[in-house]
């Protein structure tokens, strides 16, 4: 499968801050592709990067086998871009806008975005200005999928929208993914990208943290929940290649996050002494991005695997 | 072209749809401004001359906010960012930006060009539209028109670009716009330096002016080349991707830490006991952000007070002419000071962040206004210090230049700042409150200073006048400080402006108010009462079929000048020095050869001049009664005036008939005189008693002269041409006439319909032997005002008394201002009856 986004080692750095460190990622053509980060993890900084708004200081991205920095306006005219915070011209109608961009696009933009109008419900004699939040959101939706994009990039696009509308919008980005469109998207909405997203990205600190399909994420990340006969006995460490995410502790009950986790360490846990039980159960993906993003520093293991801190409240 | 125009023709659409209201706002600026011009009193000479300029600042105005528009808006709005992430090449962006604002500003001065055509249209140019101001501050007599219309051109499309230039180079629109201040002048600047350097190297030759005009006009074609390669390239760097270093160096440019050479990686000191009041915490907002705004607001204040108080330093007082540009300059800035108080952190977002925590809406509006009392305060003590340094020089010049006392500075500048808060609260754009504040100011200011004063006058008395006065003067303040709660809420635009609706008919109203008052206790007379002189004017006009020749000379008395003579026959002619003749019989021969057959009009400086000439022939007369001679001349005099008089009877205009009157009290007084008993069976003794016995047309004299000049005035009112004079007197001397701009506007024509019939009632009762007293005291407030209590003006019984009247009717000042004082006083009346008796 072609790649419609190739980035590598993709470096940004502002005063005093690195907000990418060698980013390398790669999404296929005809996906629905998620980056997820916590606040200042770089996520627009990355999107920046892509639509051409913002040269890296190192490393190198191709859009569509285009470069941002020389190939812009090519990169603009087949992909949408909807920012987290669309400024769009309040002076402006809902149909004088959609005119407007229809004038830099191809002839089909101002059919299709009346179209996506009239599915909102949105007046098009309102000037922006009187919209509500969700309605701009809708707007700046509807003109940028006017020209059917190949490439859709949204930064916190639900934001704003009626649960009704999310989801309306949601099903429409699997749609254009089924029809061979591609949607890169960031977004903190978990549930949400946990139901349409088919690659998931984690950035954390300007580091691709883990780059995995959807469902390979998921299966690859377990809970472990072990009870102890006392809260000292000691727990063996996990072989290779096991990753344990995060762990805590409630009394006689010790809780752990473990990446490739299978069933012979199962048994290597269930047969240590001092063990009453072992019980295993599948995370949610808002439960696995808290466990990749944890603040601290995760500890090293014996052999090398990364071990996280323990702290009251959960795994940071 | 075409297809450029319509693959471009959303993004031109766009353009010229931002740009559409600050066309409009500066088009109704310029006709309030224009309309208040019209109205200023004919005394206010400076404002009358400049303000016929005023279309010409509209594109100069548009050229300093069109960027701040287009550019600036789109920036602080981030919909540059959105526009941007559309197929469109900058390049492509900003020359459709450029060319709309060029193609606007054609538009501005054809817009411009109409105004002034108008303004040719109703006489403001009588000598033919010039510019008033050139490139090099040449006068226009220098050069080709060509080129003065060039320079205005150019030096406009020039500001443009330099407007272009800091809006891409400057993220803050404030700064933007205040930084074009500078660059603006800056072509002159050059042009000055280059000469200064010629006069250096060469001495101080003459220079070709329309050479040097040309070199002038080139810099500013180069200038504006050079300032729109660099707001192309500043463009082009806002427009491109980002590079991080870049963007690293924009953010923190303008940080203390930059200025100051420091780290950026050194932490802020945060003060460790946070601020206690609301007040100062606001205060330290103030000057929190916008640091170069306030930098170049504070620096436009400095030179204006400058400008105005150092006359007399060494370096300032030698150019004098720049003084009244640099207090404009400081003006501005106090203008600009105004809307910086709500914009930035004084913008509603900004200030709900304290109005969300409980702070009073007074204590916000003491905050924002801490700055610009501390601003002001500052510039006060500055101005007294530099007024007291410069007033101590000893310098040549220094008492030629005024320098306005401080509480009059403080009183303009707290106006200024008031009203431009107004405009700065209330109106959301930043470019058109930048050019509103300021043109708001000079017309309210300049409206409400002609007519308001004018409330002391009226029924309404000083007292009230100046409570209105002061309430109108704070009303901006107080508007802001009622509508702080609902702006810091967060209501903007329409709904702001709403609420402002009150206080804003109340500054309209408070200016009108004496205006308005007055005009309800104005004897205006009723449309029938018009009508029934329409129609006895229109007859006695019809009536009269008698050719009125006009008698105009110049009088000798005091000087040495040649008499100028109108001949009977129309021609003028020059007396030559030794051929002077100002005898009696010369003068009869001159002007009253045919006086038996034609009426005469005679202005008051030649009948003066006669009065004077005839009353020094009397006089000799009465030092030297033996004295054959003078005798001769008295008689002659007597017997020209009494043909004047005769002539002046039929004349329609009210003034010929107070002359005629003042003949034949001159007359009379002379006839009753001791030393001249004995001659009264001379011919013209004999003429001049016939002419004081026959009293019997001279009301119906009175009564044509009065519809006659009645219709006259009308007649020439409605054709446009300016209407100054009625029955010959100059209506500007009386006092009645000038109530202020609008009063004069609302006043003028019913002031003269009224005095009119007034007179003709004044006539009707005196005929019929009723007291005339209460058409007097009518024609007295008409006429007078308040200027004398009627118990001492020219109406009153006092004035009207025995030997009061002849003096009255000899008294120029009188005679050539008051119609009618003297009709049917005492003199005449004791004429009367004597010529029954006799």
């Amino acid at each position: 499968m072609n790649h419609i986004i190739e980035t590598s080692d993709l470096k940004m750095r502002f005063r005093g801050c690195d907000a990418l460190r060698g980013v390398s990622l790669n999404v296929d053509e005809g996906t629905v592709f998620a980056l997820l980060g916590e606040n200042g993890a770089g996520k627009t900084t990355a999107i920046r990067i892509l639509t051409g708004f913002q040269l890296p200081t190192s490393g190198t991205c191709r859009i569509m086998n285009l470069d941002p920095a020389k190939d812009a306006l090519e990169i603009r005219r087949r992909t949408g871009y909807v920012s987290d915070a669309p400024a769009l011209y309040d002076w402006m109608g809902v149909g004088e806008i959609g005119w407007f961009a229809a004038t830099l696009y191809d002839e089909q933009f101002l059919p299709r975005y009346q179209e996506s109008i009239r599915r909102y419900e949105i007046p098009e004699d309102r000037k922006i200005r009187h919209l509500s939040k969700g309605q701009r959101a809708k707007v700046a939706l509807s003109l940028s999928l006017a020209h059917d994009p190949e490439l859709l990039i949204l930064d916190e696009p639900t934001s704003g929208l009626d649960p009704m509308v999310r989801r309306d919008f949601l099903e429409s980005m699997i749609d254009r993914a089924a029809s061979g469109r591609t949607v890169f998207l960031s977004s903190h909405q978990m549930a949400e990208v946990e139901r349409v997203a088919d690659v998931i990205a984690i950035l954390h600190n300007g580091k691709v943290r883990v780059c995995e399909p959807l469902d390979t994420l998921k299966d690859s990340v377990t809970e472990v929940a072990i009870s102890l006969e006392d809260p000292l006995v000691a727990l063996p460490t996990l072989p290779a290649p096991a990753e344990v995410l995060g762990e805590q502790s409630y009394g006689r009950q010790r809780s752990m996050v473990v990446r490739h986790y299978d069933s012979a360490m199962h048994d290597l846990l269930a047969t240590r002494v001092g063990v009453t039980g072992v019980a295993e159960r599948a995370l949610s993906l808002e439960e696995i991005f808290i466990a990749f993003t944890g603040r601290s520093q995760s500890r090293k293991p014996v052999d090398g695997a990364e071990v996280p801190m323990v702290t009251e409240g959960g795994v940071v | 072209m075409t297809k450029g125009l319509i693959n471009n023709r959303g993004l031109i659409w766009k353009e010229v749809r931002q740009l559409v209201p600050l066309v409009a706002t500066l088009f109704a600026v310029g006709l309030v401004l224009m309309l208040v011009w019209q109205m200023s009193p004919a005394d206010m000479r400076e404002m009358r001359q400049h303000g016929r300029y005023i279309p010409l600042a509209l594109p100069g105005l548009f050229a300093v906010g069109a960027a701040a528009v287009t550019v600036g808006q789109e920036r602080d709005q981030k919909t540059i960012l959105w526009l941007t992430s559309m197929p469109v090449s900058p390049g492509r962006l900003i020359r459709i930006k450029l060319a709309v604002c060029t193609a606007a500003l054609g538009v501005m001065w054809i817009g411009c060009w109409a105004l002034i055509k108008i303004e040719l249209m109703v006489g403001a140019f009588p000598g033919g539209f010039r510019f008033p101001f050139l490139p090099n501050m040449n006068q226009e007599v220098f050069i080709t028109r060509q080129v003065a219309f060039l320079s205005w051109h150019l030096h406009t499309l020039y500001i443009l670009v330099c407007g272009f230039y800091t809006s891409w180079r400057i993220k803050n629109s404030f700064a933007g716009l205040i930084a074009i201040i500078p660059l603006a002048f800056a072509p002159f600047a050059v042009v000055h330096l280059g000469e200064s350097i010629r006069r250096m190297r060469v001495g101080l030759t003459f220079m070709d002016p329309v050479t040097s005009d040309l070199a002038a006009l080139a810099v500013t074609l180069a200038a504006t080349v050079i300032v729109g390669a660099l707001a192309w390239r500043a463009a082009m760097r806002v427009l491109s991707p980002a590079g991080a270093k870049k963007e690293s160096g924009d953010a923190n440019r303008l940080s203390p830490y930059a200025v100051f050479g420091l780290s950026t990686e050194t932490p802020r000191r945060v003060p460790d006991q946070p601020f206690r009041s609301t007040t100062l915490a606001m205060l330290r907002q103030s000057f929190g952000n916008n640091r170069l705004s306030l930098l170049g607001i504070l620096l436009m204040i400095l030179v204006g007070v400058i400008g105005a108080t150092a006359g007399g330093l060494p370096y300032f007082g030698s150019s004098r002419s720049g003084g009244s540009v640099q207090i404009f300059c400081g003006l501005l800035g106090v203008c600009f000071l105004g809307v910086f108080a709500f914009t930035g952190d004084g913008r509603a977002e900004r200030l709900r962040f304290f109005s969300d925590r409980g702070a009073s809406s007074a204590k916000l509006w003491l905050g924002r206004h801490l700055l610009a009392v501390g601003v002001l305060g500052f510039a006060s003590l500055l101005y007294l210090l530099v007024g007291v340094i410069s007033q101590s020089m000893e310098r040549e010049d220094r008492y030629y230049v005024y320098m306005p006392p401080l509480t009059l500075a403080i009183l303009l500048a707290v106006y200024c700042y008031s009203l431009s808060q107004w405009v700065g609260q209330t109106v959301r754009g930043l470019s058109i409150s930048l050019i509103l504040a300021p043109a708001a100011t000079v017309a309210s200011l300049l409206t409400a200073g002609a007519v308001l004063p004018q409330g002391g006058m009226t029924t309404i008395g000083a007292f009230i006048t100046l409570a209105l006065a002061v309430l109108w003067y704070f009303l901006p303040l107080i508007a802001t400080l009622l509508s702080m709660r609902a702006y810091a809420d967060g209501v903007q635009g329409r709904k702001l402006v709403a609420k402002s609706v009150p206080a804003l008919a109340l500054f309209v109203a408070i200016p009108l108010f004496p205006s308005t008052v007055e005009y309800f206790s104005y004897p205006i007379i009723t449309a029938a009462q018009r009508s029934s002189l329409a129609h006895q004017a229109t007859k006695a006009k019809t009536s009269s079929g008698l050719s009125i020749h006009s008698i105009t000379f110049q009088t000798p008395i005091g000087g040495r000048q040649l008499p100028d003579v109108n001949r009977s026959d129309g021609s003028k002619s020059a007396v030559a020095y030794d051929d002077r003749n100002f005898s009696a019989a010369h003068l009869a021969n001159v002007y009253a050869d045919d006086a038996q057959k034609r009426g005469a009009m005679c202005d008051p400086a030649t009948f003066n001049g006669i009065l004077s000439l005839a009353s020094f022939a009397k006089v000799q007369f009465m030092h030297s009664p033996k004295d054959e001679h003078a005798l001769a001349e008295l008689n002659d005099w007597m017997e020209t005036m009494t043909k004047l008089a005769r002539r002046l009877r039929p004349s329609w205009r009210v003034i010929d008939q107070d002359h005629a009157d003042a003949i034949v009290s001159w007359v009379a007084d002379t006839l009753a005189s001791d030393q001249y008993q004995m001659h009264l069976d001379q011919p013209a003794a004999q003429a001049a008693q016939e002419l004081i016995a026959d009293t019997q047309g001279w009301s119906d004299a009175r009564r044509r002269a009065v519809l006659i000049s009645w219709y006259q005035w009308n007649e020439k009112s409605q054709s446009g041409a300016p209407a100054d004079q009625f029955g010959g007197y100059s209506i500007d001397s009386w006092y009645g006439i000038h109530r202020g701009g609008l009063g004069q506007w609302l006043f003028r024509n019913h002031m003269i319909d009224s005095i009119a019939f007034h007179l003709l009632e004044l006539l009707d009762a005196e005929e019929q032997g009723q007291s005339s007293l209460q058409q007097r005291k009518t024609l007295h407030e008409l006429i007078c005002r308040t200027y004398q209590v009627f118990e001492r003006g020219p109406y009153s019984d006092r004035a009207r008394r025995n030997g009061a009247s002849q003096a009255a009717l000899l008294n120029t000042e009188t005679r050539t201002n008051y119609p009618g004082a003297q009709w049917y006083a005492a003199w005449e009346k004791e004429l009367t009856q004597n010529a029954i008796t006799d």
